[in-house]
This record gives C-alpha cells, structure tokens and sequence, in this order.
C-alpha cells in the first residue's frame, strides 16, 4: 500500500503532509503531557521489531502463497496509539530512505493510509474490545477485524488520493472495486498473523499491552457498542459493496466539477499553465527557421536535447576529474607530509 | 540469499556509501534535502503528456551520479519495489485514453501511452533523487537537517533509534529463521502453527532488550532527546552547491531548454529547408 512519489500530485501530498504533521504533533504533546518521553527507547526498539518481523514470510496454508505482517495494529496493541503512530513514522521514514518502499513526498500520505488508521482507529477498536476483560478469542476478533478495517480505510484513502491526483484514467469505481476486495483478504491475513503473536504474548506476557489494566475499570459505554458494527458495515460495503453500483456516468468528484466547470475535465487547468507557459517560454513555438515544417520542432529538440545532455556530462565529468585531481595532490602532500 | 541477507547488506551498504568523506557527501544536508524534495515537486508536478520537460529534468540526475562518482547499478535494484506499483496503477491509461496525439509512421500514439510511459519516468525520477540523497548522506546528518527544520526531537531521536535497532534486530531474526530452515528444509515460510511462538518470541525478545536499552540510557541521564547534533557550518560551495541546483531545476522545469538549444544551433547552422 506504500504509495510512490509519482502516483500524487504535489497538492494532494501537501494537504495528506498537513493532516498527517496535525497527528503527529498532537501524538508529540500527548506523550509530552503524559512524560512518557523516557520510553522513546522501547519505542525505536519495537519500530525496528516492526521491520524486522515485516521480513518474515508466514505460509498460507491452502494457497501456496505466503504474507508478511505490517505491524501498526501490533505496534498499537502493545504501545498504545500515540506512541504507536510515532513509531510507525520512523518505520515509514526509514522504509521510503533506505529501501525505497514509498515516495519521500507521498510520505504524509502513507503515514496517513497506514500509521493514521492503523493506530488510531486501531486503538479505538482494540480498546472498545478489551473493554470488558482480555481473553483469547477477543484478541483474535479484535486483531482480525482491526486490520481488516483498518486496511480497508488505508485502501479507499489511496484510491482518493490516486484519483485527486488524476494520475490514472481509471475510472474511481472500477479502481475502488479493484482496491477494496485486495486489500480485505490482506487485512484478513495480516490480522490473523497479528492475532496468533497477540495470544501468544497474552498467554506469555499480558501485562505488555497497552490500557489493559485501567480499562477494566471504565464502564462501558453505549456508544463504543455501536461502532463496531457501524465500522464492520462500513468495510464490507468498502469492500465489495461499492462495486455492484458502478456506472458509466460521473462520479461523485467528477459530477462535482462537470456541476461547477461544466465538463468533467478539468480543462481550465490547462489552459492555465499553457497560458503561463507562454509567457514565460522564452521561444514558445519551438520551430526551426521554417515553421510550417512539422518535423522542424522534433528535430531542433531532438539536437538541442543532444547538446545539452552532451554539455551536462561534460561539465560532470571535467568535475570530476577535477575532484580527482584535487584528491590525488592532496594524497601526495600527505605522503610527502609522512615521508 | 533470502530476503533479509539482502535487506541487511543494503542497508550496511548505504550507510558505508553515506559515511565516506567526498564532496558530495560533505555539502550541508539540509541544503540535499530541500533540493531533492523540491526537484521530487517540481517532477510530479509536471502534467500527464509534457514529455519533453520531464525527460530534461533528468539532466540533475545524471549530472550528480556523474560529478558524485555514485554507481548506478545498485540503484536499479530499489527500481524493482517501485515501478511495478507505478506499472499497475498507469497501465490502465492506455486502455481508457485513446486520444490520438501523433503518428510515428503509420503507428497512432495516443495520450494513454505518453501519460503511462510519463509516470513510469516520473517513478523513476524520484526513486532516483531519493537514493542520490540517501547514498550521500548519513542518518546522522538528516536527522540533524530535520532538526534544523524544528521537527519534534522524539520524532527524531525515534528515526535515529530505529535505525540503529534494524540492523540488529534484523541479524536476530535472520538467526531464528537459518535455525527454523534447518529443522524445516525445504519450506517456502513459516508454518501456521508456529507463527505465534516464532514472532512471539522474537517481540519478547525485542521487548527484553528494549527495556535494557531504556534502562542503561536513562541511568547515562537520557530525558527522552539526544542533544550533541554534529554542529554545520554552511561554506560558500554549500551555497554555490545549492543555488546552482536550484537555479538547473526551474530552468529545466519551466523552459524547454532541449529545443530552445535546437533553436539556437539552427539558427546558426540551419537544419532543415
């Protein structure tokens, strides 16, 4: 689900960016308040738990195929959501620095898709869980239907942002009924690793997870009752349900600018930056000296393109040796200095 | 070589890449970092069929991987994780945007094809200006730029702390799955009966040591920040690093230098008619 760079316009990234910077401050001034800063250790050590574990391949049996965990449903099962969400950040950051696995700009996007859900909503529904006392079969419901929610957030926030971007001509239904189902059988995998370590550190160590002992004494209230179903609705009709209505007419963002551009293409855009494009090209028509000649502009970039990628690496490559030089005289001075 | 062998050399390899003393490696980071962002906004930003501009903006990258002396062949190995998703998610123009916008011969060339090879490029460009970034300079130095940024320090100390742990956590993992092999020869992964105890394991493990490290930073008088950042001095190759670059970007960005060149060289040397 890690979105690349070029799949977001740099608008979408932004405004993704902002939601994502408003969270994680918060998260900042939470741990702040509750002087919680000492156990930043435990979180960098589980965030890089977190990668590691991602490497595991785990077998699905009946398939021949294998999944991996993701670890923001974990992460929050065991840290709590603030320090959940922060932790998935650094793993997020680290993931598109180091082993390019999502885009540097996109980043806010992804910390939003999966850290943002992952944690927050999934704390929500383990704690509306765990409310009422741990046991197994809570932990592999709650585990199973978080990742399963979660993921299905995460997946219908990266069509959104795939389709604001209008990088895809994919129609937003055919792309949401392609995204959502994928993304339930993950989620359901996913949870089902996630549930098995849950248990397994339930059975071992329970006192590692997070709220279990204050939440006991808060009355349950009405509300948390009913947004497990609303939540369980939401992802099937995420899902699979979305999908059966899938039309040739506009959509809802299309309909929205046919409604106020009168098109469903965001043509004015266009004419824009042409505009602006004219103005500032120096030379706007790019044509040779004979300008009926359509040949003549392909021809006169394919040469200037040429020259100057000729030009380019020549100045690169005098650096260089420049460089090469410089460090060769300076190895000598120290050899002479030694000598 | 399993996935994690490779996970592990990549990232011991970048880190030896990042921490050798050239002139590239040396330029102020927050300077690299402001200029890869902004040449990853000025790329994405260019519309679906200006093939022209975006095959320009390659001028920067060429030009770092040559000056910088950076090998581009371990680079196309992280091409792998990208341009698949990128694959799937342009494939479809060509299917649904059919709108012819030249020949080349008799062969029609429609919008879909130049929009889905474009992303393709775009992928590629911002992959690219990532690694240039990452190959040339240390954690250390981006969590320092990031901090120049005012960016929350437990955000910081948390990158940093992560991936001091990955390498680590990483080789333990890798010694649990060698020892899970050689008791399971020939199983593709683990089975689903021991995937409680193996990751359970492993997190209590992790959840030990954890508390340890906690212990031993908080007894060294840790409160939750790190404070000796390497102090920078920013030099005047900083400045001409990075208002050079900067200057490259829009230039290629917002004028067609390939055929304002063509232009200029027909005018002295006519090329046709």
């Amino acid at each position: 689900m890690h979105m690349a760079d070029a799949l977001v316009l740099p608008a979408v990234a932004g405004v993704m960016s902002a939601c994502s910077m408003g969270a994680a401050g918060f998260s900042v001034r939470k741990i702040k308040k509750e002087d919680d800063e000492k156990k930043i250790p435990v979180m960098g050590v589980m965030g890089a738990f977190v990668f590691a574990a991602q490497m595991i391949n785990f077998t699905i049996p009946g398939t021949g195929s294998s999944g991996h965990l993701c670890g923001g449903m974990m992460l929050t099962a065991l840290l709590g959501p603030f320090k959940g969400f922060l932790t998935m950040i650094g793993v997020l950051l680290i993931q598109c620095l180091i082993f390019a696995d999502g885009g540097l700009m996109a980043l806010g996007c992804n910390v939003w898709n999966m850290a943002f859900y992952g944690c927050f909503l999934g704390a929500f529904i383990w704690k509306s869980f765990m409310k009422s006392g741990v046991d197994k079969k809570k932990i592999l419901i709650a585990s199973l239907i978080g990742c399963m929610v979660t993921l299905q957030f995460g997946a219908f926030s990266v069509v959104l942002e795939t389709y604001a971007s209008g990088v895809t001509e994919l129609p937003f239904m055919a792309f949401l009924s392609l995204m959502q189902p994928i993304h339930l059988a993950i989620g359901a995998v996913e949870g089902l690793i996630t549930s098995v370590v849950l248990v397994f550190i339930y059975q071992t160590r329970p006192e590692l997870f997070w709220g279990i002992g204050d939440s006991l004494a808060k009355k349950e209230s009405k509300h948390s009752k009913k947004v497990i179903p609303i939540l369980l609705i939401t992802t099937v009709i995420l899902a699979g349900g979305l999908s059966f209505f899938a039309s040739s007419k506009p959509d809802g963002l299309e309909w929205s600018i046919e409604k106020l551009t009168g098109s469903t293409e965001l043509s004015n855009d266009e004419t824009t930056a042409e505009t602006i494009q004219n103005h500032t090209a120096v030379f706007p028509d790019y044509g040779l000296k004979n300008k009926d000649m359509a040949i003549g502009t392909s021809i006169s970039g394919v040469i200037g393109a040429v020259i100057v990628l000729a030009f380019c690496m020549g100045i690169a490559w005098v650096f260089r040796i420049c460089i090469k030089q410089k460090d060769r005289k300076q190895a000598e001075k120290v050899y002479e200095q030694n000598r | 070589m399993s996935k994690i062998d490779n996970a592990i050399i990549k990232l011991y390899k970048i880190s030896d890449e990042a921490s050798k003393d050239t002139w590239i490696n040396n330029i102020f980071p927050l300077f690299k970092m402001i200029l890869t962002c902004f040449y990853i906004i000025m790329v994405t930003s260019i519309s679906k069929y200006q093939m022209d501009i975006l095959i320009s903006m390659g001028i920067y990258i060429m030009v770092l991987f040559i000056a910088g002396n950076i090998s581009i062949k371990d680079c196309f190995f992280r091409l792998r994780i990208v341009l698949p998703l990128v694959c799937i998610m342009g494939i479809f123009n060509i299917f649904f945007d059919k709108n012819v916008l030249f020949y080349v011969g008799d062969l029609p060339v429609t919008g879909g094809i130049i929009s889905f090879l474009l992303l393709m490029i775009k992928g590629i460009f911002t992959l690219l200006a990532v690694y240039l970034l990452i190959i040339t300079t240390t954690i250390e130095k981006i969590c320092t730029s990031l901090s120049h940024i005012h960016c929350p320090k437990i955000i910081i100390t948390l990158f940093l702390l992560i991936y001091r742990y990955i390498g680590l956590l990483m080789e333990e993992t890798n010694r649990m799955l060698q020892a899970y092999r050689l008791r399971a020869p020939g199983q593709k992964g683990i089975k689903i009966n021991v995937w409680g105890s193996f990751v359970g394991m492993l997190l209590l493990r992790t959840f030990d040591r954890a508390e340890r490290v906690n212990e031993s930073m908080s007894l060294r008088g840790f409160t939750g920040e790190f404070r000796n950042w390497d102090r920078f001095y920013i030099s005047w190759k900083d400045w001409a690093y990075f208002l050079i670059f900067l200057g490259v970007i829009v230039l290629f960005r917002y004028f067609h230098v390939f055929q304002l060149v063509g232009r200029i060289i027909d005018h002295f040397m006519p090329l046709a008619g």
